[in-house]
C-alpha cells in the first residue's frame, strides 16, 4: 500500500493518448498498400523461398537479353541478331505467365486467406483504391520481366554498335514500340490475372486458374489456327495472342492473324480496359 | 491399413472441383480434334500427323503435366497444409508405403482422368484406322503420369511451394530447355513418355518427333521414379510434425 495522494482513475487509466500527429490521409494509404504490395511480390520482407522465385523468374527473363547483348559485343560478327525486340516476349512469354500466377495469387489471394481485408478497410481507403493499388503493384512488379530486359538489351546492343549513330538512327525507332508493348502486356496481364485470382479460395487454386486462362486458350490457339481460315478469330479469346498481335503491329511487322491491324489496338486496349474494370466490380461486390 | 490409405486419398484427390477442373482441362485435346475434325478433309497436316502433334503439344506437354502436378502435389502437400498429416504420420504404417500409396493413387487418377478422353480425341482425328496410336497413347500417358506423381509427391514434402516450382519446371525445364540443349533428352519426362510412344507405336521416329529411344527411355524413367521414390521417403522421415504453417 503506497502512501500519499492517489492519482485519479488509477484502475481504468491505462495511459492511452490520443493521436494529435499529421494525419497523411487517403492517397497516403493507397500508396503505403501500393509499396507494401510490391515488396511483398518480390518477397521483400518476406521469407527466402518468395524471393529466389520471384527473382530467379526474372533473372531467367533476362536471360536471352544477355545471350543477345554479350555476344553482339564480344563476338567478330557484325550486326549478331540471336532475338529482336518484336519476338522478345515470344521467347520468355512462359515466364511472364508464371511470374503473373504466382504475383497475382500472392497479391489477392493472402489478404482473403488471412482476413487481413477489413483491417484495410478500416483505414480511409475505398474498394477502388485497394484494386488499383494491387493493380499497379503487379504491373509495376511486371515490368521487371517485360521493359526490363527489353531496354537491357535495347541500350546493350547500342553500347556494343561498332558505329554507334549508325545504329542508333536504324534502331531508335524500336524504342516507342518497346515501351509501348511493355506497358500494355504488364497491365493487362496483371489486370487478368488479378481478376482471375480473386476466385480461387486457396493459393494453389489462383496458381492453377490463372495459368490455365493464359496458358490453355493460347495452346488450343496455336493447335487449331492452322486448320481453316475461320479459326483465326480464335485468337481473340486468347490473352497471349491478343497481346503478341499488338506488340507485332506496334513494331510495324505482319501478325501472323490476317486482319487488319487498327483491329488488334483495338482489342488489347478492350482487353485490358475489361480485365481492369472487372476486377474493380468484383472487389467492390465481394465483401 | 494399405486399403485404407488408398481409398482415403482416392477420395481426397477426386474432390468436385478439383475433379471438374481436370476433366475440363482433359477435354482440351477432345475439343481440338473436334474443330480438326468438323473443319472437313484434310491433306495438310495430314490426320496421322495431326493425331501425333495433339498427343505431343496437347497431353504430353500441357494436359499430362498440369494434371500430374494437381494430383501429385495435392496427394501428400495437401495433407501437410491441412494438418491431417499428423495422424497419417502417427499411424504404424512404414513411410515408404506411405509414399508408395499416395504416388500410385495420384498416377491412377492422372491416368483414368486424361486417358480417356486422350484416345477419344486420336479416334476422332484419325476415325478409327491407325489403331496403333491408342496404345502408344495408353503406354505413353502410363509412364509419364508415374515419374511425374513420384516427382511431384517428393516435390510436395521437400516444400510447401511444391505447385509453383513444379509449374515452373514443367514450363521451363521441359517445355524450353530441351530445344535449346540437346543433352537435357535424358532428363526429360516428355522424351521418356515420347520414346514409350515411339517404342509402342512403331510408326517413324520423325512422327513423334523421339530423341531418346524406346528401351533407354523407359530405363531413365524407371531410374528417376525409384530416386524420386526414395528421396520422398527419406524427407518423409526425416519429416518433424509441426515444422512448417
Amino acid at each position: 500500500m503506497t502512501a500519499g495522494p492517489v492519482p485519479r482513475g488509477t484502475i481504468y487509466d491505462l495511459g492511452y493518448e490520443g493521436y494529435d500527429g499529421p494525419r497523411q490521409g487517403r492517397r497516403y494509404a493507397v500508396w503505403s498498400l501500393y509499396v507494401l504490395s510490391l515488396r511483398s511480390a518480390f518477397g521483400l520482407g518476406r521469407g527466402a523461398l518468395p524471393k529466389v522465385l520471384a527473382f530467379g523468374l526474372v533473372t531467367v527473363a533476362l536471360i536471352p537479353a544477355l545471350i543477345q547483348v554479350i555476344i553482339a559485343a564480344i563476338g567478330p560478327e557484325e550486326d549478331f541478331s540471336f532475338v529482336q525486340p518484336h519476338e522478345y516476349y515470344d521467347f520468355i512469354q512462359v515466364v511472364i505467365i508464371l511470374f503473373t500466377a504466382a504475383l497475382a495469387s500472392d497479391l489477392v489471394g493472402s489478404d482473403r486467406r488471412f482476413g487481413t481485408l477489413v483491417l484495410y478497410f478500416s483505414r480511409p481507403i475505398r474498394w477502388a483504391d485497394y484494386g488499383a493499388a494491387k493493380l499497379a503493384a503487379l504491373a509495376t512488379g511486371l515490368f521487371a520481366v517485360t521493359l526490363l530486359p527489353q531496354t537491357l538489351m535495347f541500350f546493350g546492343n547500342w553500347l556494343g554498335a561498332a558505329d554507334a549513330w549508325r545504329w542508333a538512327e536504324t534502331n531508335a525507332v524500336d524504342f516507342a514500340p518497346i515501351v509501348g508493348s511493355g506497358l500494355m502486356i504488364s497491365v493487362t496481364f496483371a489486370a487478368v490475372g488479378l481478376l482471375t485470382a480473386t476466385y480461387a479460395a486457396r493459393r494453389a487454386f489462383a496458381i492453377i486458374s490463372v495459368l490455365a486462362l493464359f496458358l490453355i486458350p493460347f495452346i488450343v490457339v496455336e493447335a487449331i489456327t492452322d486448320i481453316s481460315d475461320d479459326a483465326k478469330y480464335a485468337a481473340f479469346a486468347s490473352p497471349v495472342h491478343v497481346m503478341r498481335s499488338f506488340t507485332l503491329v506496334l513494331f510495324n511487322e505482319v501478325p501472323a492473324i490476317d486482319l487488319p491491324w487498327g483491329v488488334f489496338i483495338l482489342a488489347a486496349f478492350a482487353y485490358a480496359a475489361a480485365a481492369a474494370a472487372l476486377l474493380l466490380t468484383r472487389l467492390r461486390n465481394s465483401v | 491399413m494399405t486399403r485404407a490409405l488408398l481409398t482415403l486419398t482416392a477420395r481426397q484427390l477426386l474432390g468436385r472441383r478439383r475433379s471438374l477442373f481436370i476433366v475440363l482441362l482433359a477435354l482440351i485435346p477432345v475439343l481440338v480434334a473436334a474443330v480438326y475434325r468438323l473443319a472437313g478433309g484434310q491433306t495438310d497436316p495430314l490426320p496421322i500427323e495431326f493425331a501425333a502433334g495433339i498427343l505431343d503439344t496437347l497431353v504430353i506437354a500441357a494436359v499430362l503435366p498440369l494434371t500430374a502436378l494437381v494430383f501429385g502435389t495435392s496427394a501428400l502437400g495437401a495433407e501437410i497444409e491441412d494438418g491431417t498429416a499428423v495422424y497419417l504420420l502417427t499411424k504404424p504404417v512404414a513411410r515408404w508405403r506411405i509414399v508408395l500409396v499416395k504416388i500410385a493413387v495420384a498416377a491412377g487418377a492422372t491416368i483414368a482422368l486424361i486417358l480417356p478422353p486422350a484416345v477419344l480425341a486420336s479416334v476422332i482425328v484419325l476415325g478409327g484406322d491407325e489403331a496403333a496410336l491408342t496404345p502408344a497413347l495408353a503406354g505413353a500417358v502410363a509412364v509419364g503420369a508415374v515419374v511425374y506423381c513420384a516427382l511431384f509427391v517428393a516435390l510436395s514434402v521437400r516444400t510447401s511451394r511444391a505447385l509453383l516450382i513444379g509449374l515452373a519446371y514443367v514450363l521451363i525445364w521441359e517445355g524450353i530447355v530441351p530445344s535449346i540443349f540437346d543433352v537435357t533428352r535424358w532428363i526429360s519426362v516428355r522424351q521418356y513418355m515420347l520414346g514409350t510412344a515411339d517404342l509402342i507405336s512403331g510408326a517413324p521416329r520423325d512422327v513423334l518427333a523421339a530423341d531418346l529411344g524406346g528401351g533407354p527411355a523407359l530405363i531413365a524413367a524407371a531410374c528417376l521414379t525409384v530416386l524420386t521414390a526414395f528421396a520422398a521417403t527419406r524427407l518423409l522421415q526425416r519429416f518433424e510434425i509441426g515444422q512448417r504453417l
